[in-house]
């Protein structure tokens, strides 16, 4: 009877005829006290905005006209005439292009390397995954002071090693390779764990009948662990490709979009014009925010379908 | 990227059971391996060590021709001069961001872990349709919708207010998705259980599932307890005086202006917001490490 109830439905049916299985009032009085607060303000605030963005990127939204007028692609048009916008996707693109690739080049290794040490594993991991933990803007803080031209750390050491220095942060065309870097620092942690979790569910049959069978250890790591981490591969990239698609606070911190607009990410565009201004273009922001959105999710859609796999272990 | 060869094959040689076997031999490969992982982890940890190191030393030293790695003559000027900074009250930003990330953090362990039990064990009346908003919403990123949700604020009569950083957040899509994930394992006879012993449906969700979902929590409650400690775009839409800001806003001010050659200062303003964080991190680090697999390959 009990068990009938849990899994029994509670439907409009059973609160017409309370009878039809014990305690199925109280089930359904339940979930709907317990649900309706949650969602209402789930949707309200996370739900809503996502229609609201889509909605009002074609109406005329400003705070000096309080219209409404419906203004069909005429924001999209004018985004499209905007330089700083295609300079804001160009360099959304640069970082994504750059860091993506570094973070996961970097931290499968390291990974790789974490799985084997014996001692001080866990002081080790801590490394690595410290800098995930601290904020951003501490981060940007922090990283105003490691590329100081004069008094930073980044160049007091490459003058150690007589290596040329820089003035990394006021240059154009190292600035945004800077804030890669200083990113890729940050952030690797979490991906370093991910593959970490991902080797550890390899079973380790798999390496002992390769072994057994006296496979090499280069062909049992192209042959063993790249494709049987191709789960865990392919979610790290999309995850992190979506992260880095959105990057802001480092260029926003720490260089205002500058030197030139080199680091003047989409994101950053987003905010400038909607929000960090005394004139805000609400509706092109809204706009760009649209175009932001279409692009994650055709990435999204478009690397889970390269990335389907057809087994499991 | 030099680590790309050398480890891999490191990991293979030997699998993990023969680990303790292949100690006695010095296999060439694995102590390049080793070597390399121990230098890629120093390197990884040096600049928030020389962050903490810089932030005891002088404005001189800072300044200096020669600089240094450690501090000459530590002090602790540079923390004094912080705290009493007449224009960035920190202790504000602090008391600001311990009550949101505080109200955020309990709000999301409820009621993450109320709507994840009703979704995962009770069917009912568009069950489906609001689990698919659940996980779309989770593909859209902050930047997307910041500004309508800026525009909500503005007209709930919100905005600069502290109750605008914690309202839209007080429900997480990925914590009702990450507790769901966690209570459909959960068996039914322990809920069948405590209904035959004439338990509410509450208590049932309060003496029955909560506990069990302990692990869970930790990790979702440090996680978020994080997110909102370190929020920095919210926070920089919603507020626009220093009485509400929080301690990752406000700082951000260290970047410009004459604050921003002092590094001693930055860094130590720096590693005053990143302590909490660190401790939390540092007695909890099996949960973060758990939270981020699981929720990594549950995705």
């Amino acid at each position: 009877m009990a068990s009938e109830g849990l899994r029994g439905k509670v439907s409009w049916i059973d609160r017409i005829r309370p009878d039809r299985a014990p305690g199925a009032r109280a089930r359904a009085l339940f979930v709907g006290v317990s649900l309706t607060p949650v969602m209402a303000v789930f949707i309200a605030f996370s739900i809503l905005p996502i229609f609201a963005v889509i909605a009002f990127s074609f109406f005329r939204y400003s705070f000096a006209f309080p219209d409404h007028t419906f203004h069909g692609w005429h924001y999209y048009e004018q985004l499209g005439a905007d330089p700083l916008f295609w300079n804001g996707l160009k360099r959304t693109a640069l970082f994504v292009l750059i860091a993506a690739p570094l973070n996961i080049v970097l931290s499968l290794p390291a990974a790789l390397g974490l799985q084997r040490v014996a001692r001080f594993k866990g002081t080790l991991r801590a490394f690595f995954f410290l800098p995930t933990v601290i904020s951003t803007v501490a981060v940007s803080l922090l990283g105003l002071a490691l590329y100081d031209p004069s008094t930073g750390l980044i160049n007091q050491m490459l003058s150690a090693l007589h290596l040329p220095i820089g003035h990394w942060l006021s240059d154009n065309t190292t600035a945004m390779p800077a804030l890669v870097v200083l990113a890729v620092w940050q952030d690797m942690g979490y991906n370093v764990i991910i593959f970490l979790a991902g080797l550890q569910a390899i079973p380790s049959d798999f390496y002992e009948a390769a072994r057994i069978d006296g496979a090499r250890r280069l062909s049992t790591f192209w042959h063993i662990t790249v494709p049987l981490l191709q789960r865990t591969t392919s979610f790290t990239v999309i995850l992190t490709v979506i992260s880095y698609l959105q990057v802001f606070t480092y260029q926003q911190v720490m260089l205002a979009g500058g030197p030139d607009d080199s680091t003047r990410t989409i994101s950053l565009y987003i905010y400038d014009i909607g929000i960090g201004t005394v004139t805000p273009l609400l509706s092109q922001a809204m706009a760009a925010a649209v175009v932001l959105l279409v692009v994650i999710l055709a990435i999204t859609l478009l690397q889970l379908r390269l990335a389907r796999v057809e087994w499991d272990y | 990227m030099g680590l790309l060869t050398p480890v891999p094959s490191r990991q293979i040689a030997s699998g993990a059971p023969a680990q303790a076997r292949g100690r006695l031999r010095i296999d060439p490969i694995n102590l390049v391996a080793g070597i390399a992982i121990w230098v890629a982890g120093i390197i990884m940890i040096t600049p928030l060590f020389w962050m903490l190191l810089s932030s005891f030393k002088s404005q001189a030293e800072i300044l200096q021709l020669n600089p240094t790695f450690f501090p000459l003559h530590p002090t602790l000027d540079a923390y004094r001069t912080v705290l009493n900074d007449p224009e960035i009250p920190l202790n504000v930003l602090f008391r600001n961001s311990i009550i949101v990330s505080t109200a955020v953090t309990a709000s999301v362990l409820f009621t993450s872990a109320l709507a994840g039990y009703v979704f995962a064990k009770f069917r009912f009346f568009g069950k489906g349709f609001l689990f698919v908003l659940i996980l779309s919403s989770l593909m859209v990123p902050f930047q997307v919708v910041v500004i309508p949700l800026y525009l909500i604020i503005r007209d709930l009569n919100l905005f600069n207010t502290l109750y605008a950083l914690i309202v839209p957040n007080l429900v997480s899509a990925f914590g009702i998705y990450l507790m769901r994930q966690f209570i459909e394992g959960l068996p039914n006879a322990l809920i069948e259980a405590g209904r035959i012993d004439g338990a509410s449906e509450f208590g049932i969700y309060w003496r029955i599932i909560l506990p069990q979902v302990i692990p869970a929590l930790t990790a979702l409650g440090i996680f978020t307890f994080k997110w909102m400690w370190n929020d920095y775009l919210w926070p920089l839409v919603a507020i626009n005086d220093l009485a509400h800001e929080t301690l990752a806003l406000g700082m951000s001010q260290f970047a410009v202006g004459q604050h921003g050659t002092l590094f001693n200062l930055t860094l130590a303003v720096a590693t005053l917001s990143a302590l909490p964080i660190v401790v939390l991190f540092l007695l909890f680090q099996r949960q973060f490490v758990q939270g981020i697999s699981l929720s990594g390959l549950k995705g």
